[in-house]
């Protein structure tokens, strides 16, 4: 193989992949089947639903709840209106009972909602649900063994998607399919630290660390990594579903995804001295990986776009010195391509990556109970396009020292 | 307690490794093999080319019975796995560099039966030379072959294309760039005209008997 700039840059991202993608497939299998213990009793939970306009979803959520198979005197659900300017708290407050509590507050963001509801509500457990969340039927009842564990401060359980009806919704969903075996992964190297849409966490934790952080834009993020950096563990569950509703539209999902980024490298410099060998697997490998990962997203976009759009610029020109009659340049050579692909090393690693990456939707596919999407191919080559998009918009603000404001 | 699984990624980092050394070695025997193949096509056209040439020495007033596009055909085809070589090898490489040479002189020695065909038998055949640098403007190279490319599968039965790289020092292309008094890439030799620069293919077939 030539010796170039372009052919190391691959080179040592088709290494990372596989690194990471074996890795991962690995850990997965080699725990598969481990779940978390029986439950030898139902603590009460406590389900606080922040909602913001929420109208659309605040009462399927809420009912939601009142449906999973728990005891019903063990459930609690608190609701904090966030100053909605719709009639979510009309909504919200057609359902109160016993069990269900409505509060209003002023808008002061999700994190002080949270927080709000944390002090209104009494259950061991905080489920922390959003308004276009939903728990599965057995979503509790699986889930509560975890905290069987007196090291265990969180467990999440698996985050589906809802009714995935258009491409961008689909994508997600294979997104969220493939993530899941990811983040059991974690859970095996105790290095899982986000807390997100369903977590459940222990109320003594919060009671004796603090409230969720108000001061960022992942305070799911940074209250997984201050449970990890006190030496606590967060669990994956597989058999605890919940289904959340997803952005429908590119410009909504961009959105979603450059917060997530941004508040990703902002917790990581808060959370900066857990980058130390005391922390193990979280030190030396968790935080480093979500650097690399966001460094080579952003670069692999960056330096892609730049080659594509120059690609196009030098196709332009040929097809022009041709007259642009392009009918006659269509030509496919069986021989030729197959000599082309398997003596270059990169097209063959690369066919490597690609049978890996579809090894590990199958594995996590089956783990968790979807069936097979063909949108899989647009996933692996056109959503990456995206998510490295708005990794370098995250990128862009957060080295400029500009909060996102979209 | 707080641990860094150092077996578990050395052990992966391992397997890893020793994927893409497979895959490396892999590449290198399927590249090997198909030099070793390309070398046994190029002795067989040599064979050919040779046979022909007998041929047209032992019974002249036969030469048009030769199949000169089944002939060129065979080049063209040689032509491109070797191109797919020099884009995986690279220009310098030793084995690249000997096969192109030996390309250069089957094109040659083609190119001189191809000129008795045309002027003895179908007067209406286009003859190409194409110059080429891999040096100096190369980009400009890249664009002519390209253009000529699509002449030759506009016109597969009018037109044969030979390429030669101007930086070889052959003895045989040396007189060939000194025939046609050419110095700098791309240069095309279209029907014994010489044209300089990059040529459209409207240009082209401007100059093409069809």
């Amino acid at each position: 193989m030539i010796v170039s700039f372009h052919n190391l840059v691959v080179m040592f991202i088709l290494f990372f992949s596989t690194f990471t993608g074996v890795l991962f497939l690995l850990i997965f299998l080699e725990n598969e089947g481990k779940n978390g213990k029986r439950a030898k009793r139902y603590p009460k939970i406590s389900v606080i639903i922040p909602a913001y306009n929420e109208s659309e979803n605040i009462v399927s959520s809420i009912k939601s709840v009142l449906r999973v198979n728990y005891p019903k005197n063990k459930i609690e659900v608190i609701v904090v209106d966030d100053g909605s300017t719709d009639d979510t708290f009309a909504q919200a407050k057609s359902l109160q009972s016993k069990s269900v509590k409505v509060f209003r507050k002023k808008h002061g963001g999700k994190a002080a909602a949270v927080n709000y509801g944390i002090k209104k509500s009494s259950g061991e457990i905080l489920m922390i649900l959003d308004a276009d969340t939903f728990p599965d039927k057995d979503c509790f009842k699986n889930i509560v063994g975890h905290f069987e564990d007196e090291n265990v401060m969180a467990a999440l359980p698996l985050i589906k998607v809802w009714r995935p009806k258009n491409i961008i919704e689909k994508c997600q969903l294979i997104e969220y399919t493939i993530t899941a075996l990811v983040k059991r992964s974690f859970t095996f190297l105790g290095t899982m630290a986000c807390t997100p849409a369903g977590a459940f966490i222990r109320r003594s934790f919060i009671e004796r660390y603090g409230d969720f952080s108000t001061d960022t834009l992942t305070e799911d993020f940074e209250m997984g990594l201050r449970i990890q950096s006190k030496g606590y563990q967060i669990v994956q569950s597989l058999d605890s579903k919940v289904y959340t509703v997803v952005p429908n539209k590119l410009k909504k999902l961009i959105r979603q995804r450059v917060r997530w980024a941004y508040g990703t490298l902002e917790n990581i410099k808060k959370y900066s001295f857990l980058l130390s060998s005391k922390y193990g697997n979280l030190g030396l490998f968790f935080i480093p990986l979500n650097l690399i990962n966001i460094a080579i997203i952003s670069f692999v976009f960056l330096y892609y776009s730049v080659l594509l759009v120059l690609e196009a610029c030098k196709n332009i020109s040929l097809y022009s010195l041709i007259g642009f009659d392009l009918k006659r340049k269509v030509d496919f050579d069986l021989k030729i391509s197959m000599i082309s692909t398997l003596t270059n090393e990169k097209s063959l690693l690369m066919l490597i990556c690609l049978l890996l990456s579809l090894l590990i939707y199958e594995v996590s596919r089956r783990a968790t109970g979807e069936r097979f999407r063909p949108e899989y191919i647009l996933y692996l080559f056109i959503y990456g396009w995206i998510m490295g998009f708005s990794q370098c918009i995250s990128l862009f603000y957060f080295l400029s020292g500009k909060k996102p404001k979209w | 307690m707080r641990v860094f699984s150092w077996g578990k990624y050395l052990s992966v980092f391992l397997i890893t490794f020793l994927l893409f050394l497979v895959i490396f070695l892999l590449a290198q025997r399927i590249s090997t093999q198909t030099s070793q193949e390309i070398i046994k096509y190029q002795k067989e056209m040599n064979n050919y080319l040779i046979s022909l040439n007998l041929q047209t020495e032992i019974v002249k007033e036969h030469v048009c019975d030769v199949d000169i596009f089944k002939l060129t055909q065979d080049k063209t085809r040689l032509g491109r796995e070797l191109d797919v070589l020099e884009k995986n090898l690279g220009t310098e490489n030793e084995i690249v560099k000997e096969m192109k040479k030996d390309y250069t002189l089957l094109s040659i020695r083609q190119w001189l039966l191809v000129k008795q065909f045309k002027n003895n038998c179908k007067s209406d055949l286009n003859i190409i030379l194409f110059f080429y640098s891999n040096k100096k403007n190369k980009e400009e190279s890249e664009a002519q072959g390209y253009v000529l490319d699509y002449i030759y599968r506009k016109y597969p039965d009018k037109v044969v294309i030979y390429a030669f790289e101007i930086d070889q020092d052959t003895p045989a292309l040396n007189a060939l760039k000194e025939i046609y008094n050419v110095e700098t890439a791309p240069s095309l030799v279209i029907n014994e005209k010489v044209f300089k620069g990059v040529m459209k293919s409207w240009e082209i077939e401007r100059e093409l008997i069809v």
